[in-house]
């Protein structure tokens, strides 16, 4: 692999997003289907407000309270830029006492509701607009809302000298009942997934939804780090990623409700209160006022989310409940949210180390298990990189590339350390991963030292055969020698130890150059340099050697050959001997020739009946003897 | 002369089972380089004894072995450097009779071809025995069984009826059991020959 490839197949969507594929395909079947409740749910109760609703309605919008007094109730005004109530939000301020138009505006949100999500801002800014000059409204609504007060739509109706007692319990109740509307609908938003980043970012929207604010960030508690980690915003984003907003419980506005396990509210300037804390891709000081709350499921805290708006607000003690409450379910679902991906993270670890232990004990050969180890942690931790680092220092398998954070695992095997499982990833690991790395490490260990044992034991097999069948060839050589009669016996130990060392020779080729091939130019000169080395008197010895190449156990017989014509043309030649190698017609062609008195009858001896049968069946080829002058022996075989 | 097939790949080794062999009086009839020139210079040649080498180019020994021994059974040596367990149960599962292992000996080669021999001889002297027992039981089975019919039948003893059968066999000249062969095929048509 090139390292573009490399760097191609890690960028490769693995297989477990995939997975994910099908997961979210799920959950948003599930989703569909809690939708489709929640309309359903938001139908009932919009009927039955209709239905016992319609004086209600008129009455909501008298003027009632006196300043200061249930001035937390209502303020329907802020609520209705939550989308949740647009009808009634339009009724208030346009079309006082007409049911019918009242009707339509309830059917009309009731379709954006249905559209949801992606329509959701739309259908609030669209909303927002006839509220707008409503917005700013100060003293009747307890000098919560500062602005004009002729801009408030509450002022001229709350100068209208209504009995204020009776109206005002019914907006308490009006209120309540959307209070109670809204938590029930961001809970069903907010459950309908199990996608814990997915929730995150639900509770986010869906918060800033039900109280209107202009962003929501949600926070979550690191246990382990002891820090609150900002997980999802809504209405800012966080300009850099890198490196996440966290901070400890206690430090910051947000850290402070999360230590105190209480809301803490500030109604503007929140940025320059002394408990703030500002993170510099966290664009967090445009904002005015800060409502925080913790997120605590059965005492344990979770994290903490807070609502801010760019104007100043003072959010009520009702909203403020509403906040708690939400959180408070919030948790729940989140813990779920945990617990789910817990589990979806152990399937997905077994499924990994179930894929490890197969390739470990299927594969023979150690280069998968190794390749099938770094993929498949590279695919269940989310890597940017892996590999394995051996005892030598030898790296098997690099992947990937290196990231922010990366763990060295030791592999170890009878408590000594046989190498590294690296890893490395743009995000920090948790104990899981590192839990899931150690398995895997583990796994490692046992694939190497299996597959080396294995390896041993073939390659020793092997070599062990290959000895012994050239001690058989060394034995069948002397046993030869052996059979010739009126051989000079000392002479007869010389030939077989030229014979010997020739078969050497060729194996001392081969290991030099770790290839399966032999040149056979150098073979030749290696030949004839130690043959003519134990010669007494000089010879005159001319080499032409084209280079030809052979495989193995061919140049085991050339070499016999050559060995056994040279050493012949040596002895019983004149002063000159020449050899000469050429390719001839896609044949190989070896010539020695001497200038002596050659050989006259037929020709005989252990050696040449070697040569013989050595050219014919190992080299498929011919041989030529020619007395003219000397002796000529050519060798003709297939390249 | 005992006829002698030779099949190893590398030619010294070969040269030397040939001169080995010779010296010890036996013919080399044939010399293979590889299995599938061992299994068609066996069918050629006719040998009474196979020496192969295990790792061989093309087909190895052992299969080559099980070959030749399909087609005429005779006793077959193997010569291999490998010592394994498993080879050995493979070569004995395709009916080799002896084993040697390189580097051998002049005073290993001889033995392991005749002890090779003795036991295929053994073999196939017990081979004969088997099927003249089994003949003999056939036989046995069928006298009893036409016995049984004529007992029946004829409301004969047991002696009675094998006298009748004995008579039938002397009168036509053939052997006892064709002759009951051929009484249950008459008188039971339907059944089976034993």
């Amino acid at each position: 692999m090139t390292s573009d490839e490399v760097w191609a197949s890690s960028c490769r969507p693995p297989d477990h997003q995939r997975d994910d594929g099908d997961r979210r395909q799920e959950q948003r079947a599930v989703q569909h289907e809690v939708r489709g409740i929640a309309q359903a749910a938001r139908k009932l109760l919009a009927r039955a407000v209709v239905a016992d609703g319609e004086p209600l309605g008129e009455l909501s919008c008298v003027p009632i309270l006196p300043a200061g007094d249930g001035s937390h109730d209502h303020c329907p005004s802020q609520q209705s830029k939550s989308g949740h109530e647009p009808g009634r939000a339009e009724v208030d301020s346009e079309t006082i006492g007409q049911p019918e138009a009242e009707d339509q505006h309830r059917e009309q949100a009731e379709r954006d509701d249905r559209d949801d999500g992606a329509h959701g801002a739309e259908q609030q800014r669209h909303l927002a607009r006839p509220l707008a000059p409503h917005r700013r409204q100060p003293k009747h609504c307890g000098g919560d809302c500062p602005g004009d007060v002729e801009e408030c739509p509450h002022q001229v109706e709350e100068q209208q000298p209504l009995d204020a007692h009776p109206a005002a319990t019914i907006r308490r109740v009006d209120a309540t009942a959307r209070h109670l509307r809204l938590l029930t609908e961001t809970i069903a938003a907010v459950n309908s997934s199990l996608d814990l980043e997915e929730v995150l970012e639900l509770v986010a929207s869906k918060v800033a939804d039900a109280l209107g604010t202009d962003a929501c960030f949600v926070y979550l508690y690191d246990e382990r780090a002891d820090e609150l980690v900002l997980r999802a915003t809504h209405g800012s984003r966080v300009e850099e990623m890198t490196r996440t907003p966290r901070m400890r419980p206690g430090e910051g506005i947000t850290g402070v409700a999360a230590a105190e396990r209480a809301p803490v509210m500030i109604p503007a300037q929140a940025h320059l209160d002394p408990r703030f804390k500002l993170f510099a891709n966290l664009p967090e000081d445009e904002y005015e006022s800060i409502l925080a709350v913790p997120i605590l499921a059965r005492n344990k805290l979770e994290g903490a989310l807070n609502v801010r708006t760019r104007d100043p607000r003072e959010f009520t003690d009702a909203e403020i409940e509403l906040l708690v409450a939400i959180a408070s379910q919030v948790a729940q679902t989140i813990e779920h949210a945990k617990l789910y991906a817990g589990a979806q993270r152990r399937v997905a670890e077994l499924e990994a180390l179930a894929k490890i232990s197969e390739a470990v004990s299927e594969s023979l050969y150690l280069e998968e298990s190794l390749e099938a180890i770094v993929k498949t942690t590279m695919e269940s931790l989310h890597a940017t990189g892996a590999a394995l680092v051996l005892e030598d220092g030898k790296i098997a398998w690099p992947e990937g590339r290196a990231g922010a954070h990366a763990v060295r695992m030791p592999l170890r095997w009878k408590r000594r350390q046989i190498g590294e499982l690296v890893c490395d990833r743009d995000t920090p690991f948790s104990d899981d991963d590192e839990a899931l790395l150690e398995a895997i490490a583990h796994h490692a260990a046992v694939a190497l030292e299996h597959g080396r044992a294995v390896m041993r034991g073939v390659l020793a097999q092997e070599i062990h055969h290959r000895v012994k069948n050239n001690l058989q060839a060394v034995a069948s050589l002397l046993r030869l020698q052996s059979r010739s009669e009126n051989v000079d016996p000392h002479k007869a130990l010389q030939d077989s130890v030229n014979r010997i060392l020739a078969i050497a020779a060729v194996h001392e080729v081969l290991t030099e150059h770790r290839e399966d091939d032999v040149d056979l130019g150098e073979l030749v000169d290696r030949l004839r340099a130690m043959l003519v080395q134990g010669l007494v008197s000089g010879k005159d010895v001319s080499a032409e050697l084209a280079p030809v190449s052979l495989a193995g156990q061919q140049a085991t017989a050339l070499a016999l050959v050559f060995t056994e014509l040279f050493q012949n043309a040596l002895e019983h030649g004149g002063a000159h001997v020449s050899i000469a190698l050429a390719q001839r017609d896609g044949k190989v062609v070896l010539t020695i020739a001497d200038d002596g008195a050659g050989i006259h009858g037929e020709s005989s001896g252990t050696g040449l009946s070697i040569v013989r049968a050595l050219v014919r069946d190992e080299l498929g080829g011919e041989i030529t003897l020619e007395s003219d002058g000397g002796l000529r022996a050519e060798v003709v075989f297939p390249a | 002369m005992t006829k002698v097939l030779i099949a190893e790949d590398e030619t010294i080794i070969r040269l030397d089972l040939k001169g080995l062999l010779e010296g010890a009086g036996f013919e080399v009839c044939a010399e293979a380089r590889d299995g599938e020139e061992a299994v068609r210079l066996a069918r050629e040649t006719e040998p009474d004894v196979a020496l192969l080498d295990v790792k061989m180019p093309h087909l190895d020994g052992i299969e080559a072995a099980r070959r030749i021994l399909d087609e005429r059974p005779i006793p077959i040596v193997m010569v291999t450097a490998y010592g394994e367990r498993e080879l050995v149960s493979r070569a004995v599962e395709a009916g080799v009779f002896g084993y040697l292992v390189k580097p051998f000996r002049e005073t290993d080669l001889l033995p392991a071809i005749e002890t090779a021999r003795a036991r295929h001889d053994e073999l196939a002297a017990l081979r004969e025995e088997a099927e003249s027992l089994a003949e003999a039981l056939a036989a046995r089975k069928a006298i009893e069984r036409a016995k049984g019919i004529l007992m029946q039948r004829e409301g004969l003893t047991e002696q009675e009826a094998f006298a009748r059968l004995r008579k039938a066999s002397q009168i036509s000249g053939r052997p006892l059991k064709v002759v009951a062969e051929a009484l249950i095929a008459t008188l039971e048509p339907g059944s089976s020959r034993t």
